[in-house]
């Protein structure tokens, strides 16, 4: 498996360099508190993090027909998804692991902490999730028609702050309150290892999507 | 087991193609062309061989092995060039050749060294600035550069200038001679297969046509040209390709064993003249189906 993750993992690097440095650069401005303005931000770095490197190295792939390449090695499909899902994995760990421990060295509460840090897991989780998704989506329809599939799915998810605010005009403090509760809620000894399985079952299902669709 | 490749009853299906019950057994130390018109089938049989395509029915066995459920292993024996060579184009052919030499049991790195030197490709240049012949030739490198017991090539001469034709062809011609080693080569050019096959196997619309060894068909098949009267109508009706011009008639039979005999006064009276045919002549009676 690592013979196929080390060809993608240099895009993977240069993201996580990227997204690491602007963490950092963000933490020396904002200083020893942790504002909600970081914690967004760091949100946004997840998802640029695993999105961008995904996209782009599937980009590769479709430029350079690599599966078509790949399959002429001995190598099975499912070793070649379980590559890139192993590296999305990774890359989410380490970069959802770095914002936890720059969190947990912040001067805030304990329970802001326990929220940024909360934040950012579930960001993590739903980075996984979506990656997988993607991958299906990938393997079933290709990169460039999958990605217009999901350009016009960040076009919608751009109305979904308008249609928060819209909706709890003059609540925002009940809907902060809510949110910050649903944070503090979760209950990551269940939460992880269930957002693992599902990445695994994502992962099946995706190797079964390329295999199917080389038939 | 004496069979490098056993092909039982294959099947797929395609909008507007179907390759049709598919059998094939392809003897050790042995060199099968696959001949066929465009679009036959000869490449989705490839394809299908190397598990880059699932037959709705059918079995395959590689070395004794069901293929599918040992691919890996399959391909670690096997060294396969595709009709169209796929590679990282902003790598270098040294990436390349150090990329896929960690994915085989048996990389012989000299090998490819020599290789390289012997086809000339500079290992420093990126594989999107080869040529279609270089890439065909590195492909054909790191095909036997791990030691492969079976080569399968699609059409590997398509599109290749004369002399490097000469090359891959005379290289391939002597692979088996190391032992217990076969090439199934598909083309459609039925003189690379002439030079080089020990057996052909004609694939016309999915189903194979005839299926024989070579000097055995070659044998068999011969055109006759005859004059008018030379020839016996329930045998000149035997005779496919029936052609009549200002010299007189001719056709091909498929069984001149069975004929030689009956045909030798007429021979002698040179009224009938017996000609070899190519396996172009073969291919043609069988598409046109005379």
């Amino acid at each position: 498996m690592w013979k196929i993750m080390k060809k993608n993992v240099n895009v993977f690097v240069f993201y996580f360099v990227f997204v690491a440095s602007l963490i950092v650069i963000l933490k020396l401005i904002t200083g020893n508190e942790i504002t909600t303005a970081f914690m967004i931000i760091a949100g946004i770095l997840v998802f640029l993090l695993v999105f961008a490197s995904t996209f782009t190295n599937e980009q590769y792939e479709e430029k350079n027909k690599g599966y078509a390449f790949l399959d002429t090695l001995p190598v099975t499909a499912r070793e070649i998804v379980e590559a890139k899902f192993a590296l999305v994995l990774l890359a989410v760990g380490l970069c959802v692991g770095l914002l936890v421990i720059l969190f947990s060295l912040s001067a805030s509460a304990p329970e802001t902490i326990a929220i940024a840090q909360s934040y950012v897991l579930f960001m993590g989780v739903v980075c996984l999730i979506l990656a997988g998704v993607n991958y299906i989506g990938i393997f079933a329809l290709g990169y460039t028609k999958f990605l217009i599939f999901v350009g016009s799915g960040w076009l919608a998810l751009g109305f979904v702050p308008v249609i928060i605010m819209k909706t709890y005009q003059g609540r925002m403090d009940y809907l902060k309150e809510t949110v910050l509760n649903f944070y503090a809620g979760i209950d990551w000894l269940v939460v992880i290892p269930s957002a693992l399985v599902v990445y695994f079952v994502l992962m099946l299902v995706a190797a079964k999507v390329r295999h199917l669709k080389s038939a | 087991m004496n069979h490098i490749v056993e092909i039982d009853n294959l099947r797929k299906v395609y909008k507007g193609f179907t390759l049709d019950n598919i059998s094939l057994n392809i003897p050790k130390d042995s060199i099968l062309g696959l001949i066929g018109p465009n679009g036959a089938g000869k490449t989705t049989t490839i394809k299908i061989l190397m598990d880059m395509i699932q037959p709705q029915s059918g079995s395959v066995r590689i070395f004794g092995m069901d293929h599918r459920k040992n691919i890996k292993h399959v391909r670690n024996r096997v060294g396969y060039v595709g009709e169209e060579q796929h590679f990282y184009g902003d790598k270098t052919v040294a990436w390349t050749g150090k990329f896929v030499s960690e994915f085989f049991d048996n990389w012989d790195t000299n090998m490819f060294q020599k290789l390289l030197t012997d086809f000339t490709i500079s290992r420093t240049k990126k594989t999107k600035e080869l040529s279609k012949g270089t890439k065909v030739k590195l492909s054909l490198a790191i095909a036997l550069s791990h030691n492969p017991e079976l080569m399968i090539l699609d059409e590997p001469t398509a599109g290749l200038d004369p002399v490097i034709r000469r090359e891959v062809l005379e290289l391939l011609r002597t692979f088996p001679e190391d032992g217990n080693k076969s090439v199934i080569i598909s083309s459609h050019i039925t003189d690379d297969i002439t030079r080089i096959a020990d057996y052909v196997a004609f694939l016309i619309e999915g189903k194979i046509a005839l299926s024989e060894p070579k000097d055995e068909l070659l044998s068999k098949w011969k055109r006759i040209h005859y004059k008018d009267g030379a020839l016996e109508d329930r045998i000149s009706n035997t005779l496919t390709s029936q052609k009549t011009h200002m010299f007189g008639n001719s056709g091909i039979t498929m069984d001149y064993p069975a004929l030689k005999e009956v045909i030798a006064e007429g021979v002698a009276r040179e009224e009938i003249k017996v000609e070899n045919v190519d396996l172009d002549d073969v291919l043609i009676a069988l598409v046109k189906g005379e």
